[in-house]
């Protein structure tokens, strides 16, 4: 589901958090901090998993678990084209008791089928 | 014969706003009327037939209440009134009325199994709501025509294609599956709802019309029934009304009912009127059981399914429109295999609709000649940006007609940023409706992995079209 945030994020988080299992949101630049303060106080209250995509973690949002992807590689098929990405991704936050990096592949069961 | 003659009235351009018009002055001659979709009205013939002297006269006053309504006028009488024994029967004769000048086609009684038995196969998914993949199959089987449909034995048909094959005997033979509307019947359901704080714009309404819709589908559901035919009925403070008789051979699901209760309600809150909604209410008249829906292990939807459906309504009536859900388009263009289509026009509970909304080669094809091999990128850059490609003396790259790179591709500017090409793949060439001048598109692909100045690494798709690179989706 997409929904537009325009002036209307906070609306549309109280409606959908706790509803769904799982939310993904982007953080609007222009959203007052007291709204996304009631969003996180929602969002602690009900059951689900919030996901923020944001490069810095917000203060009004503490999260529990951060995930933080880096150093990319892509590997190919032959010299054709891409066929799948590698990353190390980072996982701390105050939920995590031993913050440790794990790799992430994506796209890699596309294969050439040709 | 004549219990079940219909009149259909069609528009040949679909317009909600003339429809709500049409709808409204077509109740002079008869009070019980259905509208079938934004261009499509039927009538039932038998009381207006006893009352004006005859089909013809009747058709003939149709076609001039359509085309005094003003709207209608202005677009040279673009309609036509098909009349026949049935549904079916009076879509197609309206169908076949042209366009152009208002047109009537009353198909006789004794002329009905000669003008169904030619008529396409097609006309079935097109006019009676039956299923794509089954009509494709009867093609597949030999039945082309509803003629060689009607010759095949009922149970034969039942036997194969389970409760919908004995419909579809039964439309291709004349017949309908529900007479039509003449007279209210006792209510199989009743549902309305007061609103001491009265409703003033479409989408609090039909946020409140959407919940007593999802009172009666539950209602329904948990007898294992769907409603088919029902009347919605709104009304203001000041006593004005709006009641439709909406029917549907398959039964309304909630995105179907909730969308047709959007379009009654716009049209008639857009007459201005002199209060708001305070009474709304449906009275469904025919239900039918309902075969499609795949109930949980223990007989029900579950309660996350409820909640996620309870707040796409919420959201609807916070945001409208803009809630939407992924529906695949498939096609060669990798950043728009998936849509967003508005989830308020689709069906969300029946699990096989949904599956089929969104599974490649479901409903349209998955495989394209042309497509993008290997990943596709996670992130579309919507709307595509112009960036330029250099070599590694500055001159722009063009892909030549043989396909290659007029120059190695050294350089993506993409405004003030100037990135270092590290791999890059392709060109791919696409040529899509290279017969259709005004639809025609070619342009070339190319993926390439790319460095910033601070070492940052990341992956484009690039596209080359009428002369410019244009970067539309990031490997994120």
């Amino acid at each position: 589901m997409w929904v537009d945030p325009a002036k209307q994020w906070a609306e549309c988080m109280g409606a959908a958090i706790g509803q769904f299992e799982v939310v993904v949101t982007e953080l609007p630049r222009a959203v007052p901090a007291r709204d996304v303060r009631q969003v996180a106080t929602v969002a602690r209250r009900c059951d689900g998993v919030l996901v923020v995509l944001a490069d810095q973690p917000h203060a009004a949002l503490a999260a529990d678990v951060v995930f933080e992807a880096n150093g990319s590689t892509w590997s190919t098929v032959g010299s054709g084209y891409l066929a799948s990405q590698e990353m190390r991704v980072a996982l701390r936050g105050r939920r995590v008791a031993q913050p440790h990096v794990f790799p992430l592949v994506l796209g890699a069961s596309c294969t050439d089928d040709s | 014969m004549s219990a079940s003659r219909v009149a259909v009235v069609r528009l040949s351009v679909p317009d909600g706003r003339i429809m709500h018009r049409l709808a409204q002055a077509l109740v002079e001659v008869t009070p019980f009327i259905e509208v079938i979709d934004e261009c499509q009205i039927l009538l039932p013939m038998r009381g207006p037939t006893r009352y004006f002297g005859g089909e013809e006269a009747v058709a003939s006053r149709v076609r001039s209440v359509a085309l005094a309504i003003t709207a209608i006028a202005t677009t040279d009488g673009d309609v036509s009134v098909g009349v026949g024994g049935s549904r079916l029967t009076a879509q197609i004769a309206a169908q076949s009325g042209g366009s152009g000048v208002a047109k009537v086609t009353i198909i006789p009684g004794d002329q009905q199994s000669t003008f169904l038995e030619r008529q396409s196969v097609g006309v079935l998914e097109r006019f009676a709501h039956v299923r794509p993949d089954t009509v494709s199959l009867l093609f597949r089987l030999g039945l082309g025509t509803l003629g060689a449909i009607a010759a095949v034995e009922r149970d034969v048909l039942v036997d194969r294609f389970g409760p919908e094959g004995g419909d579809i005997h039964v439309l291709c033979s004349g017949g309908d599956l529900l007479e039509p509307f003449t007279e209210p019947l006792p209510t199989q359901c009743f549902v309305e709802s007061h609103h001491d704080e009265v409703l003033g714009h479409v989408d609090p309404v039909v946020a409140a019309a959407g919940e007593l819709v999802g009172r009666v589908v539950d209602h329904l559901g948990s007898r294992g029934l769907v409603a088919s035919r029902l009347i919605a009925t709104f009304t203001t403070e000041h006593d004005e009304s709006c009641s439709r008789v909406w029917y549907h051979p398959n039964g309304f699901a909630v995105a179907g009912l909730t969308e047709r209760l959007r379009w009654q309600i716009e049209s008639w809150l857009g007459e201005g009127l002199t209060a708001g909604v305070s009474h709304m209410s449906i009275d469904v008249q025919n239900t039918r059981p309902y075969h499609a829906v795949q109930l949980g292990l223990w007989g029900e939807h579950g309660a996350a399914d409820r909640a996620a459906w309870a707040a796409i309504g919420r959201l609807a009536s916070l945001v409208g429109d803009n809630v939407r859900v992924p529906e695949w388009w498939g096609g060669r263009d990798p950043m728009h295999e998936f849509a967003l289509v508005p989830a308020a026009r689709v069906e969300l509970r029946d699990p096989d609709v949904v599956r089929q909304r969104v599974m490649p080669g479901a409903v349209r094809p998955d495989r394209w000649t042309g497509a993008l091999a290997g990943m596709v990128p996670p992130v579309c850059i919507a709307p595509r940006r112009e960036v330029q490609v250099l070599d590694a003396d500055g001159r722009p790259v063009v892909v030549t007609g043989r396909h290659l790179f007029s120059t190695s591709p050294e350089w993506v500017v993409d405004g003030a940023t100037r990135l270092r090409i590290t791999a890059c793949f392709g060109p791919w060439p696409v040529e899509e409706r290279w017969w259709d001048t005004s639809r025609q598109r070619r342009m070339a692909r190319m993926q390439c992995v790319v460095e910033s100045a601070a070492k940052h690494t990341a992956a484009y798709l690039l596209v080359l079209e009428k002369r410019s690179w244009w970067m539309v989706g990031e490997y994120g």
